[in-house]
């Protein structure tokens, strides 16, 4: 419920719905009947939050217990945060209107770099010292996960513990163990080294970190029976982890508005750029009649006229045939559109996205990702020009106008015949669309290049490379501006110095929670929002604490250095990663997981097992 | 096809909702109670969920009214059962009938207002309303343009009334509204707040219902 001083202020902020709670299929509980109160926090707007796949199945996976309430707390946006310390208000959770800071759980999910300070700024809502040391209470515990843990170093000291890997056993695990400790009344001390025991538990007060004189990690050690290395969980099996039943259904609209389910985890391509495709491995896929069955359910509770099938590269799903098969019985009845994020190009066919969408007809992306072959063939892309040219016809062709391309600049190796590439296929994707004999008449194409700075992340092929200064992506920018040929081609860019933070932060060592703490100080609240983000006040803080944020992103690391990450094991071994860096300056492709088991490593994870792993044996098997 | 009137009522935190966010929360209801509804011809076939007037952020309702176009043989007792089944916290379905009256048929609205009492409020606020002039400014439109309009709030008044009672004070008014004519409660409190020079202090606007011309129920 509201408190009077809130119910004071939403009539004069911005979208008030974002702050009362109350939404269809939300949670309530009675505290006095729960153990463990956990509030579950998205470090970024409620519109970006709710959006979210893993805070929507981790809400009902620890909602479903008893002893639990699990509460939603989003950043509030300025204006209200504005209000929140003029009266006096803290931090609260959606569900119940109570105070955070009495919760036993305050969890985080770490999804971008750029929402570190926004991590920052919710605890001091909240009412909270920011650093673990500083809060010497076993309540609230402050915890993180998301896929930024597999390096979140410069939050080590602010973040109690983190959770690697995927979310739902451990959750569970880590909630027995604090149920366990809280009764019989241990120290914060005490909890922190029992719950590093726990498999995917990363507990960073527990490591000691030394440093070289040249600014790099000399030596990671483990201390207090925490393990030398923390390896990420996994969920073994699918089809039978859980998956909810319900969606919250947010009142005002949020950025995805519809119902997800998720179809496999892991990828088989093996993009070296990709930090995703490497993390989430080994392959597992869910078979199409329980991925059927949570797509009906959502849709039925939540009443979504819209379905998503989630994952890293859906067109990669082995039953995706059975699956929209089994779908479109009742999604064209029950007029439910269906959509296909992340369709490779090569797998692109318009008839079925044509289908699939009975309503709406929405633009079309493709990620060819870098201009030349060549350089598709170093970060392993696994496409071609004319695949992509291909995609583009069969949808000109089915009437569609316009396409969006996404690319990459600073890539490993480019060369400005690289940049120009872009250009040129932007072109030729454009003379695609005049030369289809039954173009729609008096309609013109649209072709949206979009370009990303490349950012080298931890356990990926690519990350010991240096990231492109912002001098040099600069000027990458504008000679692709002044290579375009055609008013039919436009270009959204992204900013090179959100970029450069974001490559510091990624790969950045503890040190640097001095610098966010500082940049928070300075102001820095909700980076990934231009309206807030400012790189003077980000250099003014490294300068500030005596660091060069160039150290860690425009450096070459050696193969032999100590990465600040070299703890966290994610199954990809090292080895693979280093192999795939080699064949990378190469030119060589390494052919996706099903063709060939590359021996990422990651199979030890599922006990030996992954689902491309016997696909790969069986096609073997079938040509020899 | 024929066309139903759903009345709702709003209440709560659901009045932090906008015009918009309750069409969208409308037509997921209507989906969940797999109410069978009829859908627009052309390209882009939709369903034909109507309010028939917005309500502004912040105020509650006790009778919203939403023209449905239905498909099939649902009574609107079934609508009414199924609708009532899975609406979000403070949205309730009043009731449901078929729909007769034009949106356009609609020329106030009434509403009930609740004030935090001061030294003389009640006078005060009798008096700026009486006094024929209570200037205001609202966002209209000027040929294709939009564009801050001067209008004088008395002139969009059908009655009011003004009543202390001891903490508080709680005002009855029947305002100008439709797509012709419109005074939003907010906007006259405002006006009322420069006028009196009193920050009023509302404590909550609720819209009893919508009339038509001849002050009948819509």
């Amino acid at each position: 419920m509201l408190s009077k001083k809130v119910e004071d202020v939403l009539l004069s902020v911005q979208k008030p719905g974002r702050y009362t709670g109350g939404e269809l299929n939300s949670v309530m509980k009675d505290k006095d009947k729960v153990d463990i109160r956990y509030a579950f926090c998205f470090p970024d707007t409620y519109e970006v939050g709710m959006s979210h796949l893993g805070i929507k199945i981790l809400y009902s996976l620890a909602n479903a217990r008893e002893d639990t309430w699990c509460e939603r707390v989003f950043a509030p946006w300025a204006d209200m945060e504005e209000k929140m310390r003029e009266n006096g208000i803290r931090l609260y959770a959606l569900e119940s209107g109570d105070e955070i800071s009495s919760f036993d759980i305050i969890g985080f999910t770490l999804q971008y770099e750029m929402s570190y300070t926004a991590v920052l700024n919710m605890l001091d809502l909240a009412g909270l010292p920011l650093r673990s040391s500083e809060r010497t209470d076993l309540a609230p515990l402050v915890i993180a996960g998301g896929p930024c843990v597999c390096n979140a170093e410069p939050m080590a000291d602010f973040i109690d513990l983190m959770l690697l890997g995927e979310g739902e056993e451990v959750t569970n695990d880590l909630i027995d163990l604090l149920k366990e400790h809280k009764q019989k009344g241990s120290s914060k001390a005490d909890f922190l080294r029992a719950a590093a025991q726990i498999p995917g538990v990363y507990v960073p007060s527990l490591y000691d970190v030394s440093y070289n004189d040249d600014g790099t990690v000399q030596r990671i050690t483990a201390k207090d029976g925490a393990p030398p290395r923390v390896t990420k969980r996994i969920v073994s099996d699918l089809d039978n982890v859980f998956f909810p039943a319900d969606f919250i259904v947010p009142s005002i609209e949020i950025i995805h508005d519809r119902a997800v389910a998720e179809v496999f985890r892991g990828c088989i391509r093996g993009c070296r750029f990709c930090q995703a495709g490497y993390i989430y491995r080994p392959i597992r896929e869910k078979h199409a009649d329980v991925v059927n069955r949570d797509c009906k359910n959502i849709c039925d509770s939540t009443g979504y006229d819209e379905v998503s099938l989630c994952s890293l590269s859906t067109s990669d799903y082995t039953e995706l045939e059975p699956l929209l098969n089994a779908m479109l019985d009742w999604t064209e009845k029950e007029r439910v559109n269906i959509a296909l994020p992340s369709q490779r190009a090569d797998r692109f066919s318009a008839q079925l996205t044509q289908r699939l969408s009975s309503v709406r007809r929405s633009g079309l992306t493709f990620a060819p990702e870098a201009g030349t072959q060549r350089l598709r063939d170093v970060i392993n892309k696994n496409i071609t020009e004319e695949e992509i040219l291909r995609a583009c016809r069969q949808a000109f062709e089915a009437g569609w106008t316009s396409v969006k391309l996404y690319f990459m600049l600073g890539l490993p190796t480019e060369t400005d015949e690289d940049i120009v590439a872009i250009a040129q296929m932007a072109q030729k994707v454009v003379d695609e669309f005049y030369h289809n004999p039954n173009k729609p008449k008096g309609k013109s194409v649209s072709v949206n290049i979009s370009v990303a700075p490349f950012v080298p992340k931890p356990f990926t092929p690519f990350q010991w490379e240096a990231q492109d200064t912002k001098e040099e992506l600069l000027r990458k920018q504008q000679l692709l501006i002044s290579s375009f040929t055609s008013k039919k081609i436009s270009l959204s860019r992204h900013n090179t110095d959100v970029s450069f933070l974001e490559g510091v932060l990624a790969r950045g060592d503890r040190r640097l929670s001095a610098v966010i703490e500082a940049a928070w100080r300075k102001g820095c609240k909700l980076d990934s929002w231009s309206e807030f983000f400012n790189i003077d006040t980000w250099l003014e803080s490294f300068a500030a604490c005596g660091f060069d944020p160039a150290f860690y992103a425009n450096r070459v690391r050696s193969a032999e250095e100590t990465l600040p990450w070299d703890h966290l094991d994610y199954g990809v071994t090292k080895a693979h990663l280093a192999r795939e860096q080699v064949r990378a300056h190469e030119g060589v492709t390494t052919p996706h997981c099903r063709v060939r088991c590359a021996g990422c490593g990651a199979n030890k994870l599922n006990g030996g097992e992954c689902d491309a792993l016997y696909q790969s044996y069986a096609r073997q098997k079938g040509q020899g | 096809m024929r066309s139903i009137r759903v009345t709702l009522a709003k209440k709560g935190r659901a009045k932090y909702l906008s015009h918009l966010d309750m069409q969208r929360c409308m037509m997921r209801a209507v989906r969940r109670a797999r109410i069978e509804l009829w859908y627009t011809e052309g390209f882009n076939p939709h369903p034909y969920i109507t309010f028939a007037l917005p309500l502004p952020l912040g105020v509650e309702s006790e009778s919203e009214p939403v023209e449905i176009r239905l498909e099939g043989g649902a009574t609107n007792e079934e609508v009414f059962q199924a609708l009532s089944a899975v609406m979000p916290e403070g949205i309730e379905v009043v009731s449901v009938q078929d729909s007769t009256a034009k949106p356009n048929e609609i020329a106030f609205a009434q509403y009930h207002i609740v004030l935090q009492n001061a030294p003389a409020l009640t006078d005060r606020l009798r008096a700026a309303l009486a006094s024929g002039e209570l200037p205001a400014e609202k966002l209209g439109k000027a040929g294709h343009k939009k564009a801050m309009k001067q209008i004088n709030c008395c002139e969009l008044i059908g009655s009011v009334t003004v009543e202390e009672t001891g903490e508080t004070v709680e005002m009855n008014a029947v305002l100008a509204a439709g797509s012709q004519q419109n005074l939003s409660p907010l906007l006259l409190l405002e006006a009322l707040s420069a006028k009196t020079g009193e920050e009023l202090q509302c404590l909550s606007v609720v819209r009893k219902c919508l009339l038509k011309s001849d002050y009948s129920r819509f």
